[in-house]
């Protein structure tokens, strides 16, 4: 699929244009509460954040870090349910220009319906939607009801065979996450992370985003560096720790100070060029 | 429209898992479809039933508890005599021969009250492999006893405390060690659940149950059963039991699921009976679960039957009307518990108990010259303690 998807295409642009690497920020909502997630994202935007990831909360999210686990506990503790969810998201469509990517469980939007989710997602004017457990065997219906409304599905890679990475990013659009395992070192990482985006890029013109999760500045800024054909890093698990263990303790106003302080580290990490 | 149709029964079943999984599914679906067609792979693999495992497992004439019941014949399909004590065994045989031909060294495998979790240490021991079981931290306080088994044929047990500290929790954080360890390790799941090839896979090392008892009741009785029973938790030892009857639209199917405190209480386990259509552990099928599609947590006073889920083509068969899905409650299944050990000198495990509940109900409305054969897919000694507690007799 082209990458009809304007907001998120222009974003990729204008900030790989001006040399840098698009940041995207992920979340889990609900958070300490649904009625924050405005001001989590406006912190979030305030410290350079480029594009926002907003996952729904899910009890046994087999592809995301414990954190998102803990979060998502405590948000459904609190009454989060996603028909509120959906309520809070279009109020942050209307407060921020910042393309929106949804991240949820096939189980949730299942279980929620997929036509109700579909036109959630037209209704909240969401920019891309991920679902890390639907895999290319799984995810026809879903894709024919988001093209129906121009919603790009966000492809998932790991290093396969080059057909099935072939088929997988053909089945999505907006832009493409790559995972990978971990290697001997920091270094190995970057080299063999590039050779894998190397291989993938030839086959596709969408941006490439680095989909696991980037704990500390420094990493982000050798990646920046010696990985040029990454477009895009996600920070996800660092941010909502700092959420955990600044609601546990503190205030909020000190939480969305954090986040900026957090999120700023990245992204003034992430410029390749002066 | 059903998509991925090779790996569902209906639309039940699936692979909704992440892309890393997947990639590891890939490889263990063509390694078993190579397996499954290969003569030397089926000859071990019933090498080690026969000789290890001590297959076949008779199909007894229970006639005392016939005469009891006053109605039907009741034959017991005795997996109870397998080597560990239940059915498991057939699977995990089958699963870490699988293990061995992919070249693999690790085994792992989740377990709720650790029948699956020894049923796979014993394999691994068997052939020299290093073996880790994801256990709920819960359960690993509440069944010590199975822990120190599983430490005793050299396993280690990782105690889990993400989440809720309970089975499904063990499930995942099993999925995430198999997509870190992939090169090595083969992920052994124990029921007739989990993303596609599984479901397929448990059930064909669990069909030669069926195969055997459609033998020997032709043999015994020159005719088909009216019924077969089989208590159903994920489901492994009923679809092994049933599939090789599935052609045979003349024999009734029934599962019977734990309906623990009743079913119109929020304690029990009955999938079927309460539950929905939703996505577990990879799979479609019918679970109980919240509005939004959150797993809520089962109950029965059977470990091996509180399971949210079950196998997704127990959810075909039950919506294309081959199989009926019944229940039984804790009470009659300890009733029944009690029964046979009474009359036939069997002590059945509390799963298999539910199968057995439920023939205490079916067999008096049939004549005599019908035929009923349950599963007793395991033998009770691992309940005889928790039994006992909840008779009042402390200090045993």
């Amino acid at each position: 699929m082209e990458n009809k998807n304007t907001r998120i295409q222009k974003t990729f642009e204008e900030i790989n244009h001006e040399g840098r690497k698009v940041l995207i920020a992920y979340i889990t909502a609900g958070y300490p509460s649904l009625e924050s997630l405005s001001l989590i994202v406006k912190a979030l935007e305030d410290g350079g954040a480029n594009m926002v990831q907003v996952g729904i909360p899910f009890l046994d999210p087999v592809g995301d870090a414990p954190v998102v686990q803990t979060l998502s506990k405590k948000a459904i503790e609190n009454g989060f349910t996603v028909e509120k969810f959906f309520q809070s998201l279009s109020k942050l469509r209307e407060e921020t220009t910042l393309p929106l990517i949804l991240r949820a469980y096939y189980t949730t939007i299942f279980g929620y319906g997929e036509d109700r989710f579909v036109q959630s997602c037209k209704e909240a004017s969401v920019d891309a939607v991920v679902v890390p457990d639907l895999p290319l065997e799984e995810n026809a219906i879903l894709k024919s009801k988001l093209d129906a409304i121009d919603v790009p599905l966000v492809p998932i890679v790991v290093p396969a065979p080059q057909e099935r990475i072939k088929a997988i990013v053909a089945s999505g659009g907006g832009l493409v996450y790559l995972m990978m395992g971990p290697a001997e070192n920091e270094t190995a990482f970057v080299s063999q992370l590039n050779d894998f985006a190397k291989q993938v890029k030839q086959i596709t013109n969408l941006p490439l985003c680095l989909g696991i999760e980037l704990g500390d500045p420094i990493l982000a800024k050798k990646l920046t560096k010696d990985a040029d054909n990454i477009d895009g890093i996600l920070v996800g698990d660092v941010l909502m720790e700092t959420m955990q263990r600044t609601s546990d303790h503190g205030e909020f106003g000190q939480l969305t100070d954090e986040l900026s302080r957090v999120i700023e580290d990245f992204s003034s990490s992430l410029v390749v060029r002066a | 429209m059903i998509s991925n149709e090779k790996a569902k029964f209906g639309e039940f079943g699936g692979q909704y898992v992440p892309e890393a999984v997947m990639q590891a599914l890939i490889e263990l679906e063509n390694e078993f479809n190579r397996a499954k067609n290969d003569e030397q792979f089926l000859e071990e693999y019933h090498y080690y039933l026969r000789e290890y495992d001590g297959r076949p497992t008779p199909l007894y004439y229970a006639e005392n508890l016939t005469r009891t019941l006053g109605g039907a014949k009741i034959y017991l399909k005795r997996e109870d005599l397998n080597h560990t004590g239940a059915h498991k065994i057939n699977n995990t045989l089958g699963q870490v021969l699988l293990a061995k031909r992919m070249g693999k060294k690790r085994i792992i495998a989740e377990t709720g009250a650790g029948q699956h979790g020894v049923a796979t240490a014993t394999v691994a021991a068997l052939f020299g492999m290093e073996c880790e079981i994801f256990m709920g931290a819960e359960d690993v306080q509440r069944q010590r006893l199975n822990v120190f088994r599983m430490e005793l044929l050299g396993a280690k047990v990782r105690s889990v405390t993400s989440g809720s500290s309970t089975l499904k929790d063990a499930v995942n954080e099993a999925i995430k060690d198999w997509v870190e360890h992939i090169d090595n390790t083969f992920y052994l799941i124990g029921s007739a659940v989990g993303p596609h090839p599984y479901p397929l896979m448990v059930r064909e090392f669990q069909k030669v149950i069926g195969e055997e008892a459609r033998e020997q009741i032709l043999q015994k009785e020159g005719r088909l059963p009216d019924y077969v029973l089989a208590c159903v938790g994920g489901g492994s030892n009923a679809i092994g039991i049933f599939y090789p009857f599935v052609q045979d639209t003349e024999v009734g199917l029934i599962g019977v699921e734990a309906a623990g405190k009743g079913l119109d209480t929020n304690k029990h386990a009955a999938t079927f009976n309460r539950g929905t259509v939703g996505i577990i552990h990879g799979m479609k099928t019918y679970l109980l679960q919240s509005p939004d599609g959150e797993i809520t947590e089962p109950y029965s006073v059977a470990a091996g039957l509180d399971y949210p889920g079950v196998g997704p083509e127990h959810s075909y068969l039950k919506d294309i009307g081959r199989a009926k899905y019944e229940s039984a409650t804790d009470e009659e299944a300890l009733a029944a518990f009690e029964l046979l050990s009474r009359v036939e000198g069997i002590i059945p495990a509390l799963e298999s108990s539910h199968a057995l509940a439920y023939a205490v109900k079916l067999a008096p409305k049939l004549s005599k010259d019908q035929i009923i054969i349950v599963n007793l897919s395991g033998r009770g000694d691992k309940d005889v303690q928790q039994v006992a507690k909840m008779k009042g007799i402390e200090e045993i």
